[in-house]
């Protein structure tokens, strides 16, 4: 028994060497990604050691329909396998309607977004008012003490400092204005923004994916489908 | 929330920074040409002496009473006009400060009694408008 072991074991490499390989160089669309099941067997790289004979050839990438198709690998040579992946319907779909989704959020998110940098510069402006108009006060603060005719003096009080005092006023009241409508945009971007943020990304049912992950497990021997149902969130 | 109230605290402390005082110009009291003066006394009594002069032969006595500009509370080298009144009811005059060699300048006190205080309203001015003065009262001894 064990003279007939260590026999088997020398015979081995010649045995194996007698299993005649091919090469197929896989020219997939798309360039990338893809992935690619033989004989229930999966591959990795665009350049697969196959042995000779039919196989049959699964191929997917994310997004894609699985395209299956049979070759023949001929025996030390190399061949190409073109193949076009057409797209996954039901994933385009999925992706659009991410893509609906992702431009409302924006468009949501940029509505207070926009609307509070324009109260900021509002703010920023009317604080600029706020200030010209209290130094104009101070200006005329600093006339009365230059002045030195009791006509003029009274012109200031009576007439020019009234009118600057309004000014001043209406500028505060122009500023307190503005940095209200800015603290409401600020908080309603917040707000928007933590809303936004909150919605659960959306999962892709990939159907293509759960059947092409399932092609390298079955058919088992007594005939049962072992199928892993596998989805990936788009970002 | 925690972010509302801290943004609600930064706009309270901007709003707060931001804050100047409003200017009210009725509190405007300080310039001594303004008619709505309140502050030292412009003018006050330096002192008199006594003087006689003769008229028509007959000699007669006044009084030369000093009064004093506070022109420290002017700007430098500013130029005044100064009403006086005798009051209560006297005629009004006035002197331009380029008639006057320093602060001091006299009014005259003619008619007088012993022990009666009589009194001169004091105004300062410019291009015949007047702002702030006060009264000076002396009383003859």
């Amino acid at each position: 028994m064990g003279r007939q072991l260590t026999l088997y074991l020398l015979m081995l490499p010649l045995l194996a060497s007698a299993q005649e390989t091919g090469f197929v160089r896989l020219l997939v669309d798309p360039g990338h990604n893809f992935a690619a099941v033989v004989d229930g067997t999966r591959y990795e790289g665009r350049l697969l050691e196959l042995p000779t004979g039919e196989r049959k050839v699964s191929l997917w990438a994310p997004g894609r329909m699985v395209v299956d198709t049979t070759i023949t690998v001929p025996a030390g040579r190399s061949i190409d396998l073109v193949i076009q992946l057409p797209h996954d319907l039901e994933y385009m779909a999925f992706a659009r309607e991410e893509d609906r989704l992702l431009r409302r959020k924006r468009l949501v998110r940029s509505v207070p977004l926009v609307a509070t940098i324009g109260a900021m510069v509002w703010t920023m402006t009317a604080i600029r008012g706020y200030n010209d108009a209290h130094a104009q006060l101070e200006a005329d603060r600093a006339e009365y003490d230059r002045l030195f005719l009791p006509g003029s003096i009274r012109v200031l009080k009576d007439e020019t400092m009234p009118a600057h005092k309004e000014d001043f006023k209406n500028a505060r009241n122009g500023m307190y204005m503005a940095s209200a409508v800015t603290a409401l945009g600020v908080g309603a971007t917040v707000y928007v923004f933590n809303r936004t943020a909150r919605r659960e990304k959306s999962v892709f049912d990939d159907k293509q994916k759960a059947r092409f992950d399932g092609l390298a497990w079955m058919p088992s021997q007594v005939g049962g489908t072992w199928a892993v149902h596998l989805s990936f969130p788009l970002r | 929330m925690r972010i509302h109230a801290i943004l609600l605290m930064i706009a309270t402390m901007l709003l707060v920074a931001c804050h100047k005082d409003e200017l009210e110009p009725t509190e405007l009291t300080s310039n001594p040409f303004d008619s709505d003066y309140v502050g030292a006394d412009l003018f006050s009594l330096d002192g008199a002496v006594i003087e006689s002069y003769v008229e028509d032969l007959v000699t007669y006595y006044r009084y030369r009473v000093r009064v004093r500009v506070h022109t420290e509370l002017l700007l430098p080298n500013q130029v005044f006009s100064v009403r006086m009144q005798r009051l209560p009811d006297g005629p009004v005059t006035s002197l331009h400060s380029s008639q006057l060699q320093s602060d001091l300048f006299s009014v005259l006190l003619e008619d007088f009694e012993l022990g009666n205080t009589y009194c001169w309203s004091f105004s300062m001015g410019n291009n015949n408008e007047w702002g702030g003065g006060n009264n000076v009262c002396y009383t003859v001894e």
